[in-house]
C-alpha cells in the first residue's frame, strides 16, 4: 500500500510524514511543486519523490492539476495534505478529478478492513467526529482517499530514508495571475514550544503583555494570546486556539484566559494545564491540572519572584 | 453568544417567521452594538444627564428601531406593533437598565399613536425625522401637581388667530434632553386644556420644542438627576406664551383625553415588554450563578429557599410574558387588522394587567438576585443594581403608577359604578 | 455583473447544546441561522452590485427547514434566490453539496462570478467552493480578504504565509474570508418585503446525482481528558503564598 503526501510547508511536510507513517504503508511517496531544493530534503523522508516541474506561481486550480498529475504517475491509495489555507483547496479539487472523497481537518487517522477512518474537528473544533473516508476499499488505480491533516497534531517526523526522485513535468495551463505577494505580520512559533503562556481577557491593557512575556521567558517559554486578544483588540497577530493555533505543549499556562469552548479545544492536547483567574467559576479551571484563583496583577509577579530565588 | 436560557416554546403566543427573523436580527444589532457599551452609557449619563448617546440612537434609527409600526410613508418599517413589543424586549436584554429600551419604546409607542390621530401633514414633517433617530417623540401628561390624574391637567392652550398659546408646566417628561441634543430635535404628545374643566376640555399636540435645529420661543427647561436608568433624561419644561400653529392639533379639540388614554394603552405593551427584557437578563444572570456558585461544598442553588424563590419568579416572569404579547396581538387585532368585533377599550385590561405585573416582577427579580449574589452585587462593579434602578422607575409610576393600573381592571372587570 | 452566491443554513455552533452523559450534540430543534461566511458573501456580492449593477442570485441546498434562509437572503437584497431542499439531504457531505450546488449554477446558467463562504460555520470542511469551481471547471481564489470587479476580477486572498493578491479573469470562483466584510443586518422593512418575494425550487430528481456519502460520519461527541484540578485560592494578599504550592507541584510534574 502507498501513502502519497504533500504539503508547500516543510515542516508540516514532515508532520504528514508521521502521519502516513502510523498507517504502517509498505512505501510513502511525496509529491512536490516547484520547489527543487524542497523535493531534495523530502528525499530524507519517503521512499519516493514525485518532483513536479514547474515555474507556476501558486493557485488553487493550477497546483490542483499538477497534484493530480503526481497521483497519476504513481498509485497511492491514500493521500495526505497539509490542512493549510494554501493545501484544503488543492486537495478538494483533486478530489473532484480522482472521484475519491476527502476529509479536512484531519486530527488522527488509521486504517482498519473497513477502509481509512479520521477523526476530525467538527462544530468548528468544539467536537471530534470520527468519520469514515470513502464506502469502497481501494479498488482503482491512481485513485487514493484523501485526507487534510490539521498542522500540530502529529510530531515531525526525523530523516531515516534515502528516497529516489522522480522528474514529471505536466502541461499546465495558467489561468490566474498573482499581482502581488504581501508578507503578513508573522506571530510567534508555537510549535516546538514546551511551554507557552497564554494571556486572555483578564489582561487590562496591551502593555501588561510585557509582564506575560516576563514569565514565558522565565520558563523558556513562549507567549500567546486568545482570539478576542489578536481578533478584536489586535494586540498580536495570531491567537492560540482551535480557530487560531492548536498547540500541544508540555505545559500550558493560561492568565486571565477564561476558557471559551473554541479555545479549549485548541489546547486541550496539552500535557499540564495550569490557569490564573481571579474568577473562581471560569470555565478553565474545569480543563485545568493546576489552578490558582487571584488577581493576575498579583499572582504573577509572585510567580516570578518564587522562580526567580 | 450562548443562550443560558432558551426562549419558552409556546403554542398559545406565537411567532411568525417574519417575527422570528426579525427577533434574530435585532438581537445581533443588540449584541454588537449595546450589549458593549449600556453599562458606560450608564455611568457617563450619570455624571451628566447630557452624556446622551446620539451616535447610538442614530444607529438604532438607521437599523429601524423606532416607529417600527409607522407606516413607510412617514418612514417608518411598517410593521405590527408586536414587532415593536419584540424589539423593545431584545433591546432591554440588551441594556437592562432599560435607557436605551426606554428611548426605543417611547418613539414607538408615541409615534404610532401620532399617526393613528394626528393629520397627514405633520406626520409627513415630525415621524421621518424620529424613524431616522434624529428626533425625538414621547409624551408629555404629567405636571407638577401629579401624573396620574389626567383629566385634573392645568396647562392651556389658548386658540388666537391661526396658533395655539401655551401656559402651564409638565413634570417627569422623558425626552427634555434629547429634543435639544438630537440634530434636528422634536417634542411630544402634549395634553393641554382647551375648554372646560375636567377630561372633556382637554386636547392633544405634537408640540415640538425644537425642530430644524431652531429652539423655538417660551419652552423653557430643567433637567432632573435620575437614580438610574442613565443615558435617557427626564426633565420638565414651563410653557411661557409658547406658541404653536393650529396644525400641530392631533385629532380634534376636545378629544385629547381620548386620545392619550389609547396612547397609554399602547405605550404601557412596550413597557411592559422592556421589564420583561430585563428581567430576562437577570434570570440569566442568577443561573450563572447557580450553576457556578458554591456555598458550603453545594451549589446555591441546591438550598430549596434559594430554588423555590427562583421557581415563583421565573413563573411570574412567563406570566408577564404572555401577558405582554397577548395585549400586544390585541392591539394589531385592533389597530392593524381592524377586527370589527373589537374596540380600543377591549385593550384596558389585558394592558393594565400587563404593566401592572411586568415591571414589579422585575424589580422583585432584581431584588432577589442581588440577593443570591452577596456583597458583589452591591458593588457598583456587579452591574446588577442598573437592572434594579432603572425597571424601578415603571413601579413608582412612569407610563401610569401601579395602582392606577388596578383600578382600571377593577374598573373593567366589576364595573365603574361599583368601586366608587 | 450576474452573481451566484452559494449560501448555506447552518447550525448555530454556540448555541448547539451536547448530551452530558453521551457528550453528542443535540441537533434535534437546534437554532439556525446563515453561516457566517455565506453572509460575507452574499454582503461582497450586493456591495459589487451596487458598484457595478448587475444581478446577485443565491444557492442553497439542505433539509426542508433550512427553507427559511430564503427570507434573510431576501431581506438582504438578494435579486433572485434559488434552494433544493429534501430530507435525504441530512447527510450530504461536501461531495454531494458541491455536486448539486453546481449542477443547480449549470441549470441557472449566465454568470461571472461565483461566490462563497471559504467554509460552513458548523460543517467547516473548507472544501465546498473549490469543489464547485472543480465542478464547473472555473478557476478559484480562496479565503479572499478584498474584491475589485472591472471586466476583470481583482481578488487579494489570506493564504496564511502571505496576501496573494491575484487577478482571474471571468468567470471565476472566490471563497470569502470572515475578514472581508461586516454584513448588513436587515430592516424589518426588508424582512417585510422578502416574505413576499417569490424564489425558485428545485427537486432532487432535476438532477442525477448520488445522494449516498462518501464520507460517513460514525460518531461525534465532545471529547473530555480528565485533569488533576487542582485548585488553590490566592484571591486575598495574605494568601498569596499559595501560589507557591503550585510553583512546587510544576516542579515534581518537571515541566518547568
Amino acid at each position: 500500500m502507498e501513502v502519497m503526501i504533500y504539503s508547500e510547508d516543510f515542516r508540516i511536510f514532515r508532520e504528514l510524514v508521521s502521519a502516513a507513517e502510523s498507517l504502517k504503508p509498505d512505501r510513502i511517496s511525496a509529491a512536490v511543486i516547484g520547489e527543487r531544493s524542497f523535493a531534495e530534503e523530502a528525499r530524507g523522508f519517503c521512499d519516493r519523490v514525485l518532483f513536479v516541474e514547474s515555474e507556476l506561481d501558486y493557485s488553487p486550480s493550477e497546483y490542483a492539476e499538477m497534484l493530480y498529475q503526481a497521483v497519476n504517475s504513481s498509485d497511492p491509495q491514500v493521500l495526505l495534505v497539509g490542512g493549510t489555507a494554501k493545501g484544503t483547496p488543492v486537495a478538494a479539487m483533486v478530489s473532484v478529478m480522482v472521484g475519491e472523497p476527502c476529509a479536512t481537518e484531519v486530527t488522527d487517522l488509521k486504517l482498519t478492513e473497513e477502509g481509512l477512518i479520521v477523526k476530525r474537528a467538527s462544530f468548528g473544533g468544539v467536537a471530534i467526529s470520527d468519520v469514515k473516508v470513502g464506502k469502497r476499499l481501494f479498488d482503482r488505480i491512481a485513485s487514493p482517499k484523501i485526507a487534510c491533516i490539521k498542522p500540530g497534531f502529529f510530531t515531525p517526523a526525523e530523516k531515516t530514508k534515502n528516497g529516489e526522485i522522480e522528474k514529471i513535468k505536466p502541461e499546465v495551463k495558467k489561468r490566474v495571475e498573482i499581482l502581488e505577494i504581501r508578507e503578513k505580520e508573522v506571530g510567534e512559533g508555537f510549535e516546538d514550544a514546551d511551554i507557552i503562556v497564554v494571556a486572555g481577557r483578564g489582561v487590562k491593557k496591551k502593555e501588561d503583555l510585557s509582564l506575560i512575556e516576563e514569565l514565558a521567558k522565565l520558563l523558556g517559554g513562549v507567549a500567546g494570546v486568545t482570539r478576542p486578544l489578536s481578533a478584536d483588540l489586535h494586540w498580536a497577530p495570531n491567537w492560540i486556539g482551535m480557530s487560531g493555533i492548536p498547540v500541544k505543549p508540555k505545559l500550558y499556562i493560561g492568565v486571565g484566559v477564561s476558557g471559551q469552548i473554541q479555545h479549549i479545544a485548541g489546547i486541550r492536547n496539552s500535557k499540564i494545564i495550569m490557569a490564573i483567574n481571579i474568577d473562581p467559576q471560569a470555565p478553565i479551571f474545569e480543563h485545568a491540572d493546576y489552578g490558582i484563583i487571584g488577581d493576575l496583577y498579583k499572582v504573577v509577579p509572585k510567580m516570578i519572584e518564587i522562580l526567580k530565588s | 453568544m450562548e443562550r443560558v436560557l432558551e426562549y419558552p416554546k409556546d403554542p398559545i403566543v406565537t411567532f411568525s417567521k417574519e417575527e422570528e427573523l426579525w427577533r434574530n436580527m435585532v438581537r445581533e444589532f443588540c449584541q454588537k452594538y449595546i450589549e458593549p457599551k449600556w453599562i458606560e452609557v450608564d455611568i457617563e449619563a450619570e455624571k451628566d444627564p447630557m452624556n446622551i448617546p446620539v451616535d447610538l440612537i442614530k444607529k438604532m434609527g438607521q437599523q429601524g428601531l423606532f416607529c417600527i409600526p409607522c407606516s413607510e410613508e412617514y418612514g417608518g418599517q411598517g410593521g405590527t406593533y408586536t414587532m415593536a413589543t419584540i424589539a423593545t424586549e431584545e433591546i432591554a436584554y440588551a441594556d437592562p437598565s432599560v435607557a436605551l429600551a426606554v428611548y426605543a419604546l417611547l418613539n414607538n409607542g408615541w409615534p404610532y399613536a401620532l399617526e393613528l390621530f394626528g393629520s397627514d401633514e405633520i406626520c409627513q414633517e415630525i415621524l421621518p425625522e424620529v424613524a431616522k433617530g434624529d428626533a425625538f417623540f414621547g409624551i408629555a401628561s404629567t405636571e407638577p401637581q401629579g401624573g396620574s390624574d389626567v383629566a385634573g391637567i392645568r396647562t392651556t392652550a389658548t386658540k388666537k388667530g391661526d396658533v395655539y398659546v401655551f401656559n402651564g408646566e409638565k413634570a417627569y417628561i422623558s425626552g427634555v434632553g434629547e429634543v435639544q441634543k438630537l440634530a434636528w430635535g422634536g417634542g411630544w404628545f402634549l395634553i393641554a386644556r382647551t375648554g372646560e374643566a375636567g377630561h372633556k376640555g382637554l386636547s392633544a399636540f405634537a408640540l415640538l420644542a425644537r425642530k430644524n435645529g431652531e429652539l423655538n420661543d417660551g419652552w423653557n427647561p430643567t433637567l432632573y438627576e435620575d437614580i438610574g436608568r442613565h443615558g435617557l433624561t427626564t426633565g420638565g419644561f414651563i410653557l411661557d406664551n409658547f406658541e404653536l400653529e393650529s396644525k400641530y392639533l392631533i385629532g380634534e379639540e376636545g378629544k385629547g383625553f381620548y386620545h392619550v388614554m389609547e396612547g397609554f394603552n399602547l405605550a404601557r405593551i412596550v413597557v411592559a415588554a422592556a421589564t420583561v427584557g430585563a428581567a430576562r437578563w437577570l434570570l440569566e444572570k442568577a443561573v450563572e450563578w447557580f450553576r457556578n456558585r458554591k456555598l458550603f461544598g453545594r451549589n446555591i442553588s441546591s438550598f430549596q429557599g434559594v430554588s423555590f424563590k427562583f421557581a415563583e419568579l421565573y413563573a411570574r416572569w412567563e406570566a408577564a410574558r404572555y401577558f405582554v404579547y397577548r395585549a400586544s396581538r390585541l392591539a394589531d387585532k385592533i389597530y392593524m387588522e381592524k377586527d370589527p368585533s373589537l374596540s380600543p377599550k377591549d385593550l384596558n385590561v389585558p394592558v393594565a394587567l400587563a404593566k401592572n405585573y411586568g415591571p414589579e416582577t422585575c424589580v422583585d427579580l432584581a431584588e432577589e438576585v442581588m440577593k443570591w449574589y452577596g456583597a458583589y452585587a452591591y458593588t457598583k462593579e456587579a452591574p446588577i443594581f442598573r437592572a434594579w434602578l432603572g425597571p424601578f422607575s415603571y413601579v413608582i409610576g412612569a407610563e401610569g403608577a401601579q395602582n392606577i393600573m388596578k383600578v382600571i381592571i377593577a374598573r373593567d372587570i366589576i364595573g365603574k359604578e361599583f368601586i366608587r | 455583473m450576474d452573481i451566484i452566491v452559494c449560501v448555506k443554513q447552518s447550525y448555530d455552533v454556540q448555541q448547539i447544546k451536547f448530551d452530558p452523559k453521551t457528550g453528542e450534540p443535540m441537533l434535534a430543534g437546534a437554532p439556525r441561522k446563515m453561516s457566517d461566511m455565506d453572509r460575507r458573501a452574499l454582503e461582497e456580492a450586493l456591495r459589487i452590485r451596487e458598484k457595478v449593477g448587475g444581478v446577485v442570485k443565491t444557492v442553497s441546498i439542505g433539509t426542508p427547514d433550512s427553507r427559511d434562509v430564503v427570507k434573510e437572503i431576501y431581506a438582504m437584497g438578494a435579486d433572485e434566490a434559488y434552494i433544493l431542499t429534501d430530507l435525504k439531504l441530512e447527510k450530504a457531505d461536501p461531495d454531494v453539496t458541491a455536486r448539486l450546488l453546481s449542477e443547480m449554477i449549470k441549470k441557472i446558467g449566465n454568470y461571472d462570478l461565483i461566490l462563497s463562504g471559504a467554509a460552513s460555520t458548523d460543517g467547516y470542511s473548507w472544501q465546498v467552493p473549490a469543489k464547485v469551481a472543480a465542478h464547473l471547471n472555473l478557476p478559484f481564489l480562496p479565503n479572499a480578504i478584498s474584491i475589485n470587479v472591472n471586466d476583470a476580477v481583482m481578488v487579494d486572498c489570506d493564504l496564511g504565509d502571505a496576501i496573494y493578491d491575484y487577478k482571474a479573469p471571468l468567470p471565476c470562483m472566490v471563497s470569502v474570508s470572515l475578514e472581508i466584510n461586516e454584513p448588513r443586518i436587515p430592516t424589518l422593512s426588508a424582512i417585510l418585503k422578502a416574505s413576499r418575494k417569490p424564489f425558485t425550487e428545485f427537486h432532487i430528481k432535476d438532477f442525477e446525482v448520488d445522494l449516498s456519502p462518501e464520507l460517513e460520519v460514525i460518531s461525534t461527541a465532545m471529547p473530555k481528558v480528565a485533569r488533576k484540578n487542582f485548585i488553590v485560592d490566592a484571591s486575598d494578599a495574605s494568601k498569596l503564598d499559595e501560589v507557591r504550592k503550585i510553583v512546587d507541584e510544576l516542579r515534581k510534574e518537571n515541566v518547568i
